[in-house]
């Protein structure tokens, strides 16, 4: 499908010359099942979730070899769920370089970071909560990014002129909390979505001792993408009664930094943060705190341990946040894990690693996650997430939700 | 999905990535000649400036069944150090787009890095990981990187006839990173033109691992050889990997700006 050349107009991208660019597209169709082991904490809450994904990829490649238009739009349709079927564009940006310049404008995303079990510098996009509780997957962000490719480390800056909203599980979902989340979100900022967001971000890598160091130092103002969810209360009667939560999403200035040392088999991880949240106090959750949180460990790899082509990775990796247990939950965690790579002809992948709370040791999460490739255009996931939480932690509000995941993925 | 390693300065690493390096007290004295050939060698192959291919990878099991990939290469030659490789996947289709860059280096260990096109992330791969198949291959990541002299110690052991009509010097050459998957690779390099085109792998216990055969040789640029089929076969487990490359053109214009961890979404 590459190099074919497109036939329709392309003006709404910029794209003035059809012929000077080359079409592509692929096709990635999902069908997702997830089975629940115990019934859920919360009335309305399902056990069983079904549900089907949809990600096309439209690019345009310049011929001159310095241009590129990307759409990805994605949709998935949830059967028990409704707040977690959604459509997002998660990529429509053009993107120009010269050399050591580079230019990027649309929606996109970017990832910041090199630790494995939690990401916390990592703030350019909005975590898309409902397809996964790990983080890991992000709604498009729009922005406007220049590259800069120096001597001294290459340098990033965004402008970002518009803000995306966290999503979360309606009634039927599962990990959430027994109070929804309500759609009408509240912000610090006058011009709420419309506020332009700026960052800017430095990168380098140097040696220590004859081994690469990889440096980063980010800074972040604009609106927080983590939302404080504030009690909704109504009078029924007399009495008042917590109806539900509203996201509020304050400005914060954010400082981060990463450190990543490899010598020889090891990587040495960490990553810093500050996050100065521009309100002091809100009606219904009293003092907002700054956030200070680092998480920092290794991966270290071990080849063909078993006496066949598969390697060992093992992890292990340290969490802390200021705010403490009542306000987060990687606070004071150890995170142990093992990544066993089959190296085979299926690409075949299994991590596993458990979280363990240090502050209330009952509480840990344990993940699994396998992947293998069934033939050249499919491949199979199986996630086995399960949650052990004492009462008085946070993680106890999913202590229910021990789950078994298989996806089957199909490219065309 | 895992990937490690010096994935390429490419073919220009294969074809290269077993000769030269320094006699030295620990090898028999062959009176130097093992270093002059190899010396020699990288004489001829430099000035190759960059290079594009499009290639397919083709794995078998012992039991004779096939899994294919499609990639493209990047190389860039770096006159005073290692040479520049960036390895782009088509397919299998999951795996599209996954990029991976690699800096060979002369006196300290290759930085290697993965971009995984799904999460826009650059990961760094450990150093330590070059002993380990490259995407589920019979090629070891140590195997396709950029070759380097300084990297080996060399004995020349005799010539004799070799790929049915030609005749090759034959060399030892032993890897000094006690990292490495091997002991030692002996190399048949044809006494025309020193290409090599075989190659054995001997593991850490001396056992013969693998044997590399380089065909279908063609010039460029009036110089430079490089071989469109690479195939090695793995002695111990029964698997082989072939590697086609289907075209390969040079001075197309990369630069170091096209080499870059932070400029990886160019590459696609």
């Amino acid at each position: 499908m590459r190099y074919q050349y497109l036939k329709v107009g392309l003006i709404a991208a910029g794209l003035s010359s059809v012929n000077a660019y080359a079409f592509d597209w692929s096709l990635e169709a999902g069908i997702e099942g997830r089975r629940f082991i115990e019934n859920g904490a919360y009335s309305g809450q399902v056990d069983d979730q079904w549900s089907v994904t949809l990600e096309p990829e439209l690019v345009w490649d310049a011929n001159s070899g310095n241009g590129r238009f990307t759409f990805v739009p994605y949709y998935r349709h949830d059967f028990a769920d409704d707040e977690r079927t959604h459509g997002d564009i998660r990529e429509a940006m053009y993107m120009t370089w010269n050399g050591p310049w580079e230019v990027r404008a649309g929606i996109g995303k970017v990832f910041w970071g090199v630790t494995e079990s939690l990401h916390l510098v990592d703030v350019i996009n909005q975590t898309d909560y409902v397809e996964a509780i790990d983080g890991d997957e992000k709604l498009g962000q729009p922005m406007i990014q220049g590259i800069w490719l120096g001597d001294a480390g290459t340098w990033e800056a965004f402008v970002l002129p518009g803000f995306r909203e966290r999503t979360y599980p309606g009634e039927a979902g599962r990990y959430r909390s027994p109070l929804l989340v309500s759609d009408d979100a509240r912000y610090q900022a006058d011009a709420e979505q419309s506020h332009v967001d700026f960052a800017v971000r430095w990168s380098y890598t140097s040696e220590l001792i004859g081994y690469p160091l990889d440096l980063t130092a980010s800074a972040f103002r604009g609106t927080s993408r983590e939302p404080l969810l504030v009690p909704e209360v109504a009078l029924m009667g007399a009495e008042p009664v917590v109806t539900g939560l509203t996201p509020f999403y304050p400005i914060q200035n954010q400082v981060g930094s990463t450190i990543q040392f490899a010598p020889e088999g090891w990587l040495l991880k960490a990553e810093f943060l500050h996050r100065d949240i521009q309100v002091d106090s809100l009606a219904g959750l009293g003092d907002i705190k700054d956030q200070t949180a680092a998480v920092g460990g290794f991966e270290y790899t071990l080849v063909g341990p078993f006496g066949n082509s598969a390697d060992l990775g093992l992890l292990a990796e340290y969490q802390y946040d200021s705010r403490g247990a009542d306000y987060a939950d990687a606070q004071n965690d150890l995170f142990l894990g093992t990544r066993y790579v089959f190296n085979d002809m299926a690409s075949s992948e299994i991590l596993a690693g458990v979280t363990q709370d240090l502050d209330y040791v009952g509480t840990r999460l344990f993940l699994l996650e396998a992947n293998t490739r069934l033939n050249p255009t499919m491949t199979l996931d199986a996630t086995i997430t399960l949650v052990t939480a004492e009462d008085e932690s946070l993680a106890n509000l999913f202590r229910r939700d021990d789950t078994f995941e298989v996806a089957l993925n199909f490219y065309f | 999905m895992k990937m490690t390693a010096t994935l390429f300065t490419g073919i220009t690493g294969l074809a290269a990535s077993m000769l030269i390096g320094f006699a030295t007290p620990a090898m028999a004295d062959d009176g130097g000649r093992g270093l002059e050939l190899a010396k020699e060698r990288k004489a001829r192959d430099t000035g190759w400036g960059d290079s594009q291919a499009n290639m397919t990878m083709i794995l078998r099991n012992a039991q004779g069944e096939e899994s294919k990939r499609e990639m493209r290469l990047k190389n860039l030659e770096v006159l005073d150090d290692g040479d520049k490789g960036l390895t782009i996947f088509d397919e299998p289709r999951d795996v599209s787009g996954t990029a991976f860059l690699s800096f060979s280096h002369i006196a300290k260990p290759d930085d290697q890095w993965l971009y995984l096109p799904a999460l826009k992330r650059v990961k760094r791969i450990s150093s330590r990981n070059k002993s380990g198949p490259f995407m589920g291959s019979e090629f070891a990541y140590e195997d396709m990187g950029s070759f380097e002299p300084e990297k080996y110690e060399f004995e020349y052991l005799r010539d004799e006839p070799c790929a049915t009509d030609l005749t090759c010097h034959v060399i030892e050459s032993d890897p000094i990173d006690k990292y490495s998957g091997y002991t030692r690779q002996i190399t048949w390099l044809d006494t025309e033109h020193l290409r090599p085109v075989k190659t054995e792998y001997y593991d850490r216990k001396n056992s013969l691992l693998k044997t590399l055969n380089m065909t279908g040789w063609h010039q460029y640029k009036d110089q430079y050889w490089r071989a469109s089929r690479m195939e090695m076969q793995n002695h111990q487990n029964g698997k082989s990997t072939l590697i086609i490359t289907h075209d390969i053109r040079f001075d197309t214009g990369l630069t170091d700006a096209d080499f870059n961890k932070a400029s990886l979404k160019r590459a696609r």
